[in-house]
């Protein structure tokens, strides 16, 4: 197996310079799919958690029956349940917002999880001392238990969002024109994998410095009590 | 909603399609079982390489991990999938799904394992090694059972993902639950197929998701 | 659990609450604020039933200040914003009108100059000393106290028990639960002793301490000051 058949195959230029526009464009669709995905999961998770914290028996019981079952189903099935399943019952939905909407979803449920457990670790007494001077169910949450709250999450957390927005190649099973899409068209096309490689990178690209941030903000953010 | 159960919970067409789902449910179920345990073992390997504490070692494997996780699993499935042939090897479909999906759960394992054994205190080896046991006996009696206790939360959860990334060797026409259920939807015009693939899914892991549960909120609060 | 409690408390005294442990001394007092809730009867604060449903009861926390056994300083603020996160979000003052009330506070309690400090890098002491501050901000009508010494080291105990001193010599009204028998001798008015969740006898320290009416309360404090 010469070097030189190696690289004509996966690292072929004349290929590469066709492609490359493509999978630049893809990129950009799966970075914005990526942050629409985290924004709304977070946000939701984060909602959803304070919510249940408040108690009320037939809330908790919803978002706990949400979260297991989004945590249970794997996500490509949710982007084809919602893509294929839903326009039989006249919602169809474009590709791109099947797989931000099922990938958002997904993450608002470990999310929420996540969040909660933040939540019940803080201690009892922080509760009870902010109430005491005072301050209302929701003002303890926001400025004493949630700040408190997050620090605890935020390892679990980081982990668990970066899983999750590499689902955004998941898109293109339902034809969503971001990286791997136009990479695997394009490798089929040309014959060779260059554009495979391209697309690879592409990856690299946007996660590898995702996951060298993820791994130092979580050294940064180690609890100091 | 007589519309909705026509189209999606269709009895007559579930009964229909059921032995095409049942066998992807088996070999859903025999793809896991060989990720698994080889990913577990392969990830053990990883943490104890990690463990001899050789500077440049622990750098090759770092990068290893770091390049596995930015990675996702779906692009490297198409990459050696679309790839292999390129290299001249011509593996069976399953070999080439199970190979994928190997380099992927394997650095994630590897992490897991590796945050186990540094939690477990130096004194404990310490204490086994002043009491005549050897480096491997202190490992595997001592060092590795409180390692796995330690972790055990996170081990589960990881076991759980990839029993989910085994949807994606649908996108390669591997006969699983998920790629059955896309073809008898294809075939029946008709959503039932992978409405009961979901419900299959939530079924079976819907145990190990409440189990995940339980272990996590008692870990996070004994931090 | 609690039977049949009748306790009023005029304004400016010091009362303090002992009794074996599990006596009910802490759940009364929480009872006072409503951080627990009592079953029945009513709990009446400055001429106010704060136990009456209608009642806008953090409102009515401003009024009411507690120590706690374990401080409870918020870790993820400094000093100042410990004491003066109530001020800004709930009374609605500034920033800038908070810090001085909130610094004020901490004058009283002999710790300006560590306003900027965050709880970790304090003494349990000086931890408790800011609990105060925290409470005392709020310009409370009264005091409650849970146990503020029992998790101190003997040595930083001295430094919370002078500012209380100093706390009743002002004027303000409060109500104590403790083991420290000296402090109560010195500086309390009415001492309050509870045994299976009733009082079984209140009055003067003197009395209680030295010709209590039930030999309960006698073997109580014979056991305690022996352990002092």
């Amino acid at each position: 197996m010469e070097l030189q058949r190696l690289v004509f195959s996966f690292f072929n230029a004349e290929v590469a310079a066709r492609y490359w526009p493509d999978i630049l464009y893809g990129m950009w669709v799966t970075a914005y799919l990526g942050a629409a995905v985290i924004a709304a999961g977070l946000a939701a998770g984060l909602g959803l958690a304070m919510l249940r914290s408040f108690h009320f028996r037939p809330a908790s019981f919803s978002i706990v029956v949400f979260a297991d079952a989004f945590r249970a189903l794997p996500p490509l099935v949710v982007i084809i349940v919602l893509f294929f399943a839903f326009p039989y019952v006249g919602l169809a939905m474009s590709a791109f917002t099947a797989t931000w909407l099922a990938l958002s979803l997904v993450l608002a449920a470990f999310a929420e999880e996540i969040f909660w457990a933040g939540i019940l670790a803080v201690p009892k007494g922080q509760t009870e001392a902010a109430r005491s001077t005072g301050m209302s169910r929701l003002q303890t949450l926001a400025y004493v238990v949630i700040p408190q709250a997050v620090r605890l999450t935020i390892p679990p957390l980081t982990n668990r969002m970066i899983a999750i927005t590499k689902g955004t190649a998941l898109g293109s099973v339902v034809a969503l024109h971001e990286i791997i899409y136009y990479a695997s068209s394009g490798a089929s096309e040309a014959g060779n994998p260059t554009p495979l490689t391209l697309g690879a990178a592409a990856y690299l690209v946007i996660f590898l410095p995702v996951v060298l941030a993820s791994r130092w903000i979580e050294t940064r953010f180690a609890w100091k009590r | 909603m007589e519309q909705i159960l026509q189209v999606f919970f269709n009895v007559a067409i579930l009964e229909r399609v059921w032995p095409f789902l049942w066998r992807g449910v088996q070999m859903t179920v025999a793809l896991s079982l060989v990720v698994v345990p080889i990913g577990l073992a392969s990830g053990l390997a990883v943490a104890m390489l990690y463990h001899l504490r050789r500077k440049w070692l622990n750098r090759l494997i770092s990068a290893y991990v770091d390049f596995f996780r930015a990675f996702p699993p779906l692009v490297l499935l198409l990459f050696i999938y679309g790839g292999l042939p390129f290299l001249g090897l011509d593996l069976p479909l399953f070999a080439t799904v199970a190979l994928a999906f190997l380099l992927n759960t394997s650095s994630y394992y590897g992490e897991i394992f590796r945050a186990g054994l540094e939690s477990v205190p130096s004194g404990q080896a310490e204490a086994a090694r002043s009491t005549g046991l050897s480096r491997w006996q202190t490992m595997l009696w001592v060092i590795l059972p409180q390692a796995a206790r330690n972790v055990l939360p996170d081990l589960i959860s990881n076991t759980l993902e990839v029993i989910k990334l085994t949807t994606l060797a649908s996108v390669v026409g591997f006969t699983e639950l998920l790629n059955n259920a896309r073809n008898a939807q294809a075939l029946t015009y008709n959503a039932t197929p992978i409405v009961a693939a979901a419900l299959i899914y939530l079924v079976l892991l819907w145990p190990l998701v409440r189990l995940v549960s339980r272990l996590e909120h008692k870990s996070i609060a004994l931090r | 659990m609690l039977k049949g409690i009748d306790l009023a408390v005029a304004q400016g005294e010091l009362v303090f609450i002992i009794g074996p442990s599990g006596s009910g001394k802490s759940t009364l007092l929480r009872c006072c604020n409503r951080l627990e809730e009592p079953t029945s009867g009513s709990v009446v604060v400055d001429g106010t039933d704060i136990t009456r449903p209608d009642v806008d009861i953090n409102r009515v926390r401003q009024k009411i200040g507690m120590v706690f056994q374990q401080f409870n300083l918020y870790p993820h603020l400094d000093v100042l914003g410990n004491v003066t996160l109530a001020l800004r979000k709930v009374v609605g003052k500034t920033r800038v009108e908070a810090e001085s009330l909130g610094l004020r506070a901490l004058t009283r309690v002999g710790l300006a100059e560590k306003a900027r400090a965050y709880p970790n890098e304090l003494s349990g002491g000086q931890q408790q000393r800011v609990a105060i501050a925290r409470a005392l901000a709020l310009e409370p009508r009264i005091l409650l106290f849970d146990e503020p010494t029992s998790a101190l080291d003997p040595e930083l105990v001295g430094s919370v028990l002078k500012v209380m001193r100093e706390l009743r010599d002002s004027g303000m009204t409060m109500v104590v639960v403790s083991h420290e028998m000296e402090f109560a001798r010195a500086a309390a008015d009415r001492v309050v002793f509870m045994d299976h969740g009733a009082i079984l006898e209140s009055g003067r320290p003197e009395k209680i301490f030295s010709r209590p009416e039930h030999a309960r309360v006698g073997e109580f404090v014979a056991t305690i000051s022996r352990h002092a």
